[in-house]
């Protein structure tokens, strides 16, 4: 944040001197505030009579709150959950009831309420002896049953920490990837694909804040500290109304609160990082902190080497996460999270290459009265990659930032025991600097400045959860989201050709362009019977903030542009149908889910297209139609010595573009048909635990030659379709060992031992072609394969 | 002659190149694979040229043929191939010398002037136009000598005064000890307009070794020309979707035709 300051402090200013224009562009709102009117209107006949229950569920070891803890009462069978601050209302008729409060792997609790008046209630479950049962889900096990959500995952840390990964480093993100539904966007990459969509139509959160780039080192390692975290939901559809800005999913990470009870560390030594964390109260039982860092140390051994090039050389990366939290009152609570990390790689004196993002979220939780839970977030995020060449004659850099701030009120307000309503204003400024080139004098580059772009992002939702009988419940809203392309600047219009027909020249806070979208969103859930249920979902998602690549790689230097003259919002309209049934005590979930997503406005590229460093990169885009469909399977084993899941998806995304492949439709990079994933943990002893993951997909569709030529005597390739052939099939297995220290004591270490790619395939990273070096009339395709057999051992110990 | 070295042309790839093999390392590797290529239909191919520097000028005209065929030639006799500069009403005829080979002599093209080729074939006639810009001269040439991680690497460099306020592109072909490589080499201005420019003739596998005699045409070139080749050198395997490079021929065939002033030099490797 510190390094920010500045650019905050700006980006705060222009903020007030334009929130003036958002005042003139409040038209668009008028049809929502009649909305929320209509809506408290037809709420307002259920206040009658009823007394409420109000609280916040905690964890008694730690006082972490329990996102979607559940909340019972015995006599009348109703029921809620505690929203993401552990937040929970109940409205009950006067009387004497019995309240059981519960959460997966917690003892639950019960307590008798003589209830005559409005009445404050918190609850603290102690954690469940770990060693009878392994819980895996952190989610409730009815929720999947009777909850009107659908196309969401959750996903525990505890899984997180079990399943092995390349090199031992347990990520979030390749977590994920075993969902159905999710596809990794290539060998050992943290990038991954939702139904179809492109990476950049994830919305990536952590605390609320947009995390621009999720990974490190050029996608192999995730941005997310697995220690730091909480709690992981992946929206894959039906996305809530309080979410939008990109088509395809909404990853919502939260991070930990830090304990309030006692001070702690924990941390490991692995192959390619340390991590360390601190948490403990600030005031006991009434505040608490949590800093968490990472950090590699591969570039250590350069340091041995004798070579002065390679002992100048640096490579790392590293993360800090840090959250604080303090109740002032037992309405008021405060909550500050920072998440800071950068790469960092230079060669000898003459190159550098830095990238990182930061994120900061001020949130102050206020209860309004029992039924009416309000949350205000401040939310800045950034992301920046510096490059520098330093040679004698030579001297160059060149930065890019975008960044974007962000104001947030959303309000809960639980209106009776079958329905809740939500709703908020969201009122973000992005913008963005793109690469230029800042040259010296001596160079032989000349200095190129190309122009920031800004933008503003308002919208405004309501949704309303609502369960008219016992086996009928829904979810519908709207959001809406309008886009403002504003000034100062240059901007063009360009034909299809990508020539310039128009220029026009605006001032600061002068508005380019806007557009505005309805997003609406429902989902209705019918349970067939206590163990089943079926559920439909159609919603739409639209989205203003577009990343241009070309490269099958996703690199920090990749363009972000924003809506514009040129570039219409991207959209996309779902629909969904699943059935979801639980077996055996709840011991078995399954869920099938087939989905059908229409995108508009699709972005493509021109052959050769230029997207680095370009004013006019506007000029190099072509724009196209998408459809995505599929159907996902989960059978998962929640509990058990031995738990895990199956998944399997059978799916399709295609695109059209005028100017591409004659205009035909074609298979998507990430039209993948078949998909699988296995992941099993057993708990062997006390002391020793298995885990074991398999996937299997069909390669991504690629474009390869269908013929060849000559060219100044170089085999060249010719080629007739976009994305007309496949990659090879992909497969692997990984194992993993935990080995935990004997039970008892303050202190307590564990060994994790992995092995990635157990029998050792060579999966095809990349395929291409070539003239056989003795004889250039021949030509060879020839495959790169990365990660052989890998094995990894990690470190873990905690206080 | 020795020369700075600057691996700036590609700061974005040299950095991930550095990333890659240093995390990779460990275990990439690379093997030679069978594949099952369609087999499309047969496309016409035109490769032609007139330059400044000579009066003999050829146009090779050939058809694709499958990926899986033992040679990539495939000469096409018979065609007719006409070249005309633009406001003259002379057209001027290539002979075939030897099949799909046509050839022209004591035609001088010059810079400035247009050209357009016309090329009937199996009762289908194609055409190409393209502009010769003037020549620009090669100031210096010289060594590069590049350490990366213990490797020295020697790339050979050319220095020229890029002309101010226009648009220039280039194309260079480099030929190693009298042996042409046949690797492409094509540029432009964006980032240098009006500079004096130390252009680094890079290729991975053009290893040139102390005593290598290198020489370089430097190629002016048109802004289409430079299309078509900037297309083929953006087919690398980390592209998301290779694709033909964009001809300046009509009807979809593929090459180009391109009239280019020359500028030559020649060095020793250092």
């Amino acid at each position: 944040m510190f390094v920010t300051f500045p650019g905050f402090l700006r980006l705060w200013k222009s903020i007030k001197r334009e929130a003036y224009q958002f005042i003139l562009n409040a038209e668009a709102l008028k049809p929502f505030i009649v909305l929320v009117n209509i809506f408290l209107f037809l709420f307002s006949f259920s206040f009658a009579q009823q007394i409420t229950l109000s609280g916040t569920v905690r964890d008694a070891s730690s006082g972490e709150t329990l996102i979607g803890a559940s909340i019972k009462v015995k006599e009348s069978a109703s029921g809620v959950s505690a929203n993401s601050y552990g937040f929970y209302s109940l409205s009950l008729p006067k009387g004497n009831y019995t309240v059981q409060v519960s959460s997966v792997g917690y003892t639950l609790q019960e307590q008798e309420v003589d209830l005559n008046q409005d009445l404050r209630l918190d609850f603290s479950l102690a954690p469940a002896n770990q060693l009878e049962e392994v819980e895996i889900n952190a989610v409730s096990s009815r929720e999947q049953i009777e909850s009107p959500q659908m196309g969401v995952n959750k996903i525990s840390i505890k899984e997180v920490n079990n399943v092995p990964v390349l090199f031992g480093e347990r990520d979030v993100l390749k977590t994920i990837q075993l969902l159905p539904g999710v596809l990794s966007a290539g060998e050992g990459n943290s990038g991954f694909f939702v139904r179809g969509g492109t990476t950049d139509q994830n919305l990536i959160l952590l605390d609320e804040a947009m995390v621009y780039n999720a990974s490190h080192l050029l996608g192999f390692f995730s941005t997310f500290n697995s220690d730091a975290i909480k709690d992981v939901n992946l929206y894959k559809g039906g996305m809530p109304a309080q979410y939008g800005g990109r088509l395809a999913s909404v990853l919502d990470v939260n991070m930990l609160d830090g304990n309030n009870q006692r001070f702690g560390m924990d941390g490991g030594i692995g192959l390619i990082a340390s991590r360390l964390k601190v948490e403990g109260p600030i005031k006991k039982g009434k505040g608490s902190f949590m800093l968490s860092g990472r950090r590699t140390y591969a570039d250590l051994f350069l340091k041995l080497s004798s070579d002065t090039s390679v002992n100048n050389s640096v490579l790392y990366f590293y993360d800090l996460n840090l959250k604080a939290n303090y109740q002032l009152n037992r309405n008021n609570t405060l909550y500050l999270s920072g998440y800071f990390g950068k790469d960092v790689l230079g060669y000898a004196s003459d190159f550098d290459f830095d990238w990182g993002n930061a994120t900061g979220t001020l949130r102050w939780n206020h209860v309004f009265s029992s039924r009416l839970f309000s949350n205000t977030s401040l939310i800045y995020s950034d992301f920046k990659y510096n490059v520098g060449v330093y040679t004698d004659n030579n001297d160059l850099k060149i930065n890019s930032r975008i960044q974007n701030l962000n104001l947030k009120q959303d309000f809960h307000y639980f209106s009776s025991n079958h329905s809740n309503l939500r709703f908020g204003l969201n009122l973000m400024r992005q913008e963005i600097s793109p690469a230029g080139i800042d040259a010296s004098a001596q160079s032989d580059i000349n200095s190129l400045l190309i122009e920031n772009r800004q933008g503003y992002e308002l919208a405004a939702y309501i949704s309303h959860e609502w369960k008219p009988t016992a086996r009928l419940s829904f979810i519908y809203g709207l959001r809406l989201n309008s886009f403002l392309l504003m000034g100062p600047g240059e901007f063009n219009t360009y034909d299809a050709e990508g020539d310039i027909i128009q220029t026009r020249i605006y001032g600061s806070g002068k508005l380019v362009k806007s557009y505005v979208n309805p997003e609406p969103r429902f989902s209705v859930n019918y349970m067939l019977n206590e163990n089943s249920s079926v559920k439909a979902s159609y919603n739409r998602n639209t989205q203003n903030l577009h990343q241009l690549t070309n490269t099958t790689s996703s690199l920090p230097t990749d363009a972000w542009v924003l809506s514009s003259n040129n570039i219409k919002p991207q959209i996309a309209d779902q629909g969904a149908l699943g059935y979801y049934r639980n077996f055996d005590n709840d011991q078995y979930e399954f869920a099938a889910e087939v989905y059908y997503k229409d995108m508009q406005n699709q972005i493509d590229y021109k052959n050769a297209a230029d997207l680095q460093a370009n004013e006019h990169v506007e000029a190099e885009l072509v724009y196209g139609v998408g459809k995505s469909y599929g159907i996902e399977f989960l059978l998962k084993k929640r509990t058990g010595r031995l738990n895990g899941w199956l998944s399997y998806t059978l799916s399709r995304s295609k695109r059209r573009f005028d100017e591409v492949n004659n205009g035909n439709w074609f298979a998507a990079r990430q039209d993948r048909i078949h998909n699988i994933a296995i992941v099993g943990m057993y708990k062997f002893s006390d002391r020793w635990s298995f885990s074991g993951t398999f996937v299997y997909y069909t390669g991504n569709a690629v474009t390869f030659p269908s013929g060849k030529y000559s060219i100044g005597g170089k085999s060249t390739w010719y080629y007739t379709e976009r994305n007309g052939y496949r990659m090879p099939n992909y497969h692997r297995l990984d194992l993993g060992a935990t080995l935990e220290s004997k039970p008892g004591g303050r202190f307590k270490s564990s060994w994790t031992f992995g092995l990635y790619n157990v029998y050792n395939r060579k999966n095809a990273y990349i395929i291409d072609f070539r003239e056989n070096k003795n004889d250039a009339n021949i030509t060879e395709a020839y495959k790169v394969a990365l990660f052989g057999i890998i094995p990894s051992v990690t470190w873990n110990f905690k206080f | 002659m020795k020369m700075e070295s600057a691996r700036k042309n590609k700061p974005f790839y040299s950095g991930v190149i550095l990333l890659i093999v240093l995390l990779l390392g460990l275990s990439a590797c690379e093997e030679v694979i069978d594949i099952k290529l369609k087999d499309a239909d047969q496309v016409l191919v035109i490769e032609g040229g007139v330059s400044n520097s000579e009066t003999t000028h050829y146009v090779y005209i050939s058809k694709t043929v499958p990926f899986s065929s033992n040679s990539t030639n495939n000469p096409q006799s018979g065609a007719n191939v006409k070249i005309q500069e633009e406001g003259s009403s002379a057209a001027r005829t290539f002979s075939e010398v030897s099949p799909g080979r046509y050839r022209i002599n004591n035609y001088q093209a010059s810079p400035g002037r247009t050209y357009k080729l016309t090329v009937t074939f199996e009762n289908e006639q194609y055409e190409a136009t393209s502009t010769m810009p003037p020549p620009i001269a090669i100031d210096s040439i010289g060594t590069v000598t590049d350490s990366f991680f213990g490797d020295e690497e020697k790339t050979v460099a050319v220095v020229y005064q890029d002309p101010p306020g226009e648009k220039n592109y280039f194309r260079y072909l480099v030929s190693v000890n009298g042996k042409p490589s046949n690797f492409v080499f094509a540029y432009n201005d964006k980032f240098n307009d009006g500079k004096k420019v130390q252009r680094n003739l890079y290729h991975e596998d053009l290893d040139l070794a102390v005593g290598d005699y290198v020489e370089v045409e430097q190629h002016c070139i048109d802004q289409a020309v430079y299309t078509y080749f900037n297309g083929i050198q953006s087919n690398n395997p980390g592209s998301a979707a290779p694709a033909n490079p964009t001809s300046n021929f009509n009807k979809g065939v593929l090459g180009y035709f391109s009239a280019h002033s020359v500028t030559r030099a020649a060095t020793t490797i250092e």
